[in-house]
């Protein structure tokens, strides 16, 4: 057997192996070359020289006042990122020059990241002073790329900081990854960098099916693709065109890329505007519920409270009423309202339809240390064991009625020893 | 009461004397100095005389200077000789020198690593100059991550860890590649067969990156004492290497024993226990606190021995935490805690797997005694090393146990102590494992046409992947094209990574106690197990197979139990076959089923069987490629009637012989490790419906060997036949068909006569 023979074995084993392993979608199709249609005569672009020779772009302009879903894309200038800044605690986003800001998303051949994923769409998206220009760098195949990445590292130079989803663990790396191996440097060094998947999910997971920006689009700006390309077939479609020199489904990659700047530019200003104001005329319970918690997190329990105590005057989901409950009660124990804090302890017991453990605790906790009403904490701590079942916890429940049972002695003990010392 | 006096009483003693089979006195050696080289940093060797390293072992210093003249280095000395000092030296020399230096280190395993640093630590801490060491492994938290990559200088880490998180992100790590001075591969000599040629694959690549960056790092290799340690670091790392063995480090004198446990039943020729004929022995040192090391061939029988010791002490009215068991499995913490109990002297005799064969730091002890031959010259050297300090006398004890194979050691004193080790052979460019870590390296750069990687075979191999889609040719250079991180799919070892937890859910507060490797799970921690951790008994409650999780509650019973695998081979498909007049050779796509579906409850000290219990758990199938012959039944009718002096055929006698000459003679030809390889020989297989030998890969998938196996069967059969007819041994011995206790009296006469027809 000689050793094609012998490879075409092997490589047959493997791919029973990468099926387990993937779900590769490697189809080895015939190239058929010179049948398809070119980049160039697919879409408008130019190509532009670099000292690695020729890479394509296109360039599409929006005016001020286009409305990208329900949004104009003016409206990111309306508000600052002042109050943003504040809420994710980086600093550096408060200072923002919009116009000092590259809206950036890439296209690549994987999600899996490391040094054989290339990027082979870049879009860049920036205001000029009249109006919002898309730029799209694209490498007609692998050995483009160092010329790819020179062409928009020129333009890189221009800005401070950078707007992205998903920017800070997958496109910026992976960038960062590209030049690295072309032997280039980034022009791009330590940007302000508004990353705005995490606001996203801290604010709307609750609300989104998912968080990636096409649901995000669809549920919070408005925004409607037609005939989108799914973000998972992207680098299928480019190895495909790369095998058949046929360029138009990148087309759709294209458009794909487009549309994901121009809702980053959008959803700064939702989320803007959001966090400026967020009781405006048609908000959602749940979101402000997500304030809430964002402000918890940061420790202002006085905001976090009141946005807490706004979202609980609506009908909010089973699951989300509760927490709400705890993260309330809490917020106030926090800053010693403990009469607010009892309140919804008490309700949290009444509404509940299933035994939870942590009011009964936080109440007796409260009679006992901070009341020193021992009568009082003896009741609520009876009162859960007679709920619960629970071993583990029936064990910490009678640990602490024993407890409160000697404070009570010890109470009355000297309640005794006062009331003798008075008789004499 | 000395060491030398517990021998006296061995010798005077009629009852023990007379099992001993062989006495070997090996003298003591003083210690060869040389001082430290001129061009070392002074600071480092202010910091070595404050520790009272005031000059270097001879064999340290002929590294120093291979290594300062630009070479390669590989160093064989024995366990606790100063090995470390040998890298860890021109390191520090180098980042003293220059503080932008980096090295990487690479260690078989985890513990290894975490050992490792801890030495390294205290000369680190002494020297106060900000030179930065850590372990990056699957462990290493990802918050941690980016300030290793960025700021360390010496980098601790696995082969396994470079392959799937170092190499595909080097673009991470570009402060290490640009700067790589040292690459150490401590341990060399583990890297065998399979695990080996990966390894030479996966520096390959390491290699590659090196030279994108700039680097041209030196390798500085470590080996315990295998017959061939220059070919395979060679080999290994693909350049020439000095090789460095001439040891410096004294030596105190030593006494090497074999014991043969006495026949308590003459007609059915059963010995005694090996487990319980230990535990008398080490009592003798134990009584004077003399320090001991055994080691045990099993985990269980390394619970079962720390038991009984434990008791033994406990029975004399002395504490039973001077004996402690030492195994895969316990948790980092408490091995840290034991290892640090043995350094110190407080643990006075110690129960181990192979776990402590590795060069985990424990210092020397004054006995080690094996329970059961170790498996391999290089490894009962390697634990018998453990004993031995500098200045006193030392022991090392071989008891055997009934095993075949033991039995022909501890009665053939001269086979060991004459054959030299084992080689280790591996083969970098195996076309399947070359072929994966090509892909993988293609993922990490593209290829350039006329690269280097060591093997002719790269354009092939690249211009065959590009034919598949899996790569693109364009501009001179091939580009990985597909969204598969291909590092994922390769695993460096045979055995998965996979842990299950032993969770003690009887107390209150519920603790992990232990874990245990996925393919231990159904003979070690099943539904009904004892588990033993530490002489501690615990019940196997409930196996969570999905979650990985087996809940145990402590109990004090009387047994432990032992479970037995079985496997079972189906064909899947013959993909070749060759017909021969009086055999016929296949190879094809095979299935491995194994099960374990009962357990046995064994009683302590009697070891009599007290009851069953049922194993329910899903068997384990492995799909690979196998290679069989197959005999023609006249052939074997024939051969029943052979008489020839006096010996007359046994059938399966004779397959048993052979599959054994096989597994030793095939690893010469087909590269790789006994171990990588299997054989069941079957007198009537279902499939064939003839007598069969079946050798498959023992990987999954296969990596080649069958195919080679079958494409060069006529020479192994007559380097099988070569081998049994020049072998000095009467009927059999493990060099050839196995020991004769094995294959039977009729073993070696029957391979020879299958052979011979097979062969015509």
């Amino acid at each position: 057997m000689d050793l094609k023979e012998r490879l075409e074995k092997i490589s047959k084993l493997q791919k029973r192996i990468d099926k387990i392993a993937f779900t590769s979608k490697n189809k080895s199709e015939k190239p058929k070359k010179k049948s398809g249609k070119k980049i160039e005569e697919i879409l408008s672009g130019k190509f532009i020289e670099t000292p690695f020779g020729k890479s394509f772009i296109r360039e599409n302009y929006f005016p001020y006042d286009y409305m990208c879903g329900e949004i104009l894309l003016s409206q990111i200038f309306k508000s600052s990122t002042h109050k943003f800044s504040h809420l994710i605690g980086d600093e550096r986003i408060s200072k923002i020059d919009i116009h000092k800001t590259v809206f950036l998303d890439t296209e690549t051949t994987g999600l899996s990241g490391g040094a054989g994923t290339f990027v082979f769409l870049v879009g860049l998206g920036y205001f000029t002073e009249d109006q919002f220009c898309v730029r799209q760098y694209f490498m007609r195949d692998y050995n483009e790329e160092q010329a790819l990445l020179s062409a928009l590292n020129e333009l890189l130079l221009k800005f401070e900081s950078v707007i992205t989803y998903n920017g800070k663990s997958f496109d910026l790396p992976l960038m960062e990854t590209r030049f690295i191996i072309s032997g280039m440097e980034m022009n791009l060094k330590d940007p302000a960098h508004l990353d705005l998947l995490y606001p996203v999910r801290r604010l709307w997971k609750k609300r989104l099916e998912n968080c990636s920006l096409s649901t995000v689009e669809r549920d919070i700006l408005g925004v409607h693709r037609e005939n989108d390309v799914p973000g998972h077939l992207v680098p299928e479609i480019y190895f495909r065109y790369l095998r058949t020199g046929d360029a138009r489904d990148i087309k759709g990659v294209f458009e794909h890329n487009l549309q994901d700047i121009l809702s980053l530019v959008v959803l700064t200003a939702k989320i803007n505007d959001f966090f400026k104001e967020p009781l405006n005329d048609n908000f959602y319970p749940l979101d402000i519920f997500s304030l809430g918690k964002i402000y918890d997190k940061r420790k202002e329990y006085i905001k976090s409270s009141f946005y807490y105590n706004e979202a609980l005057k609506y009908n909010l989901p089973g699951e989300e009423f509760l927490e709400a409950l705890k993260l309330i009660s809490f917020a106030y124990k926090r800053q010693e309202k403990w009469e607010e804090a009892e309140k919804i302890w008490k309700k949290t017991i009444n509404k509940s339809r299933e035994f939870i453990y942590y009011p009964y605790e936080e109440l007796a906790k409260y009679y006992e240390h901070h009341l020193k009403d021992y009568k009082k904490a003896e009741e609520i701590v009876r009162e859960a064991l007679n709920m619960s079942e629970n071993v583990f916890i029936r064990k910490k429940l009678e640990y602490r009625l024993n407890r409160i049972k000697r404070h009570k002695k010890r109470g009355q003990a000297t309640f005794l020893h006062d009331s003798k010392s008075k008789e004499k | 009461m000395q060491i030398e006096e517990i021998l006296e009483g061995f010798k005077k003693y009629n009852k023990i004397s007379s099992c001993f089979t062989s006495w070997e006195h090996l003298l003591a050696k003083t210690a060869i100095y040389e001082d430290f080289p001129d061009w070392m940093e002074g600071k480092l060797m202010s910091v070595l005389i404050e520790k009272d390293i005031e000059r270097i072992y001879s064999h340290q210093a002929s590294a120093l200077n291979s290594i300062r003249e630009g070479k390669n280095v590989v160093v064989v000395t024995p366990t606790a000789s100063g090995k470390t000092l040998c890298y860890n030296l021109p390191v520090l020399d180098a980042i003293l020198k220059d503080k932008n230096s980096r090295a990487l280190y690479l260690f078989p395993t985890k513990a290894l690593s975490q050992d490792q640093l801890k030495e390294l630590y205290q000369l680190l801490t002494a020297l106060d100059e900000g030179i930065k060491t850590y372990t990056y492994d699957g462990d290493t938290p990802s918050s941690a991550r980016q300030a290793i990559r960025k700021q360390g200088h010496i980098i601790v880490t696995n082969p396994d860890m470079l392959h799937l998180g170092i190499l595909p992100h080097h673009t991470k790590w570009v402060n290490l590649f640009r700067n790589l001075k040292y690459v150490i591969i401590d341990e060399i000599h583990i890297y065998r067969g399979v695990f080996g040629s990966h390894l030479a694959n996966v520096v390959r690549r390491l290699k590659r990156i090196c030279r994108f960056y700039g680097s041209n790092p030196q390798f500085i290799c470590c080996s315990a004492t295998i017959a061939n340690p220059l070919e395979l670091s060679q080999k290994i790392v693909g350049e020439k290497f000095d090789l460095i063995d001439n040891n410096g480090a004294p030596q105190g004198e030593k006494h090497f024993l074999f014991y043969n446990p006495p026949v308590v039943n003459k007609d059915l020729g059963i010995r005694k226990s090996v487990i319980k004929e230990v535990a008398r022995m080490v009592s003798y040192f134990l009584d004077y606190d003399i320090q001991t090391i055994i080691f045990a061939r099993s985990r269980l029988t390394t619970e079962v021995l720390t038991s009984y010791l434990k008791d033994f002490l406990q029975r004399n009215g002395r504490p039973k935490d001077i004996v402690r068991g030492y195994r895969g499995g316990y948790l980092p913490n408490l091995r840290r805690e034991i290892e640090k109990g043995i350094r110190e002297g407080e643990i006075k005799g110690v129960v181990s797997t192979n776990a402590l064969e590795l060069g985990i730091d424990i210092g020397r002890l004054d006995v080690c005694i094996m329970a059961g031959y170790p498996g391999s010259i290089s490894s009962t050297w390697q634990q018998a090393g453990r004993a031995g300090r500098r200045s006193n006398t030392s022991v090392a004890i071989l008891v055997a146990s009934s095993n075949p194979l033991d039995q022909f050691v501890v009665n053939h004193s001269n086979y060991f102590f004459g054959e030299s080790p084992e080689s280790v052979v591996i083969d970098p460019n195996n076309l399947s494992i070359l072929m994966s870590h090509i892909r993988c390296a293609s993922f990490e750069l593209p290829f350039k046409e006329g690269e280097d990687f060591g093997t002719e075979k790269l354009e092939d191999i690249l211009k065959h992947l590009e034919e598949k889609g899996m790569l693109r040719y364009v501009g001179g250079k091939w580009y990985w094209m597909s969204e598969i991180y291909p590092a994922n799919g390769i695993s460096l070892r045979s055995a998965s990574m996979d842990n299950f937890v032993i969770i003690d859910n009887s107390e209150q507060q519920v603790q992990v106690i232990g874990e245990m490797d996925k393919a231990s799970v159904p003979t070690l921690i099943y539904e009904g197990a004892i588990y033993l951790h530490e002489g501690e008994q615990y019940s196997i409650n409930r196996l969570d197979y999905n979650e990985k999780k087996a809940y145990a509650e402590k109990v004090n019973v009387n047994y432990y139990t032992d479970a037995n695998e079985e496997s079972h081979i189906r064909v899947l498909n013959e993909l070749d076959r060759k017909e021969k007049i009086n055999a016929q050779h296949s190879f094809g796509n095979v299935s491995i089923t194994t099960c374990s579906t009962m357990f046995k409850k064994i009683k302590f000290y009697t070891h009599e069987n007290v009851g069953f219990g049922e194993i329910n758990l899903p068997p384990e199938e492995m799909q690979t490629t196998a290679y069989w012959i197959a005999l023609n039944r006249e052939v074997v009718e024939s051969l029943k009637f052979h008489k020839e002096k006096d010996i007359s055929f046994d059938l399966g006698s004779g397959l048993l012989a052979l599959s054994n000459v096989l597994i030793n003679v095939a690893p010469l030809y087909i590269m790789c490790d006994p171990q990588d390889i299997r054989t069941v020989p079957e007198v009537c297989s279902p499939v064939t419906g003839k007598p069969t030998i079946y050798i498959y890969d023992n990987y999954p998938g296969g990596v080649g060997f069958s195919e080679k196996m079958f494409n060069l069967h006529k020479t192994l059969l007559k380097a099988a036949q070569e081998l049994i007819m020049t072998c000095g041994c009467e009927k059999g011995c493990p060099s050839c068909v196995g020991p004769i206790d094995e294959v039977g009296i009729k073993g070696k006469e029957s391979a020879l006569l299958i052979l011979k027809e097979a062969l015509s």
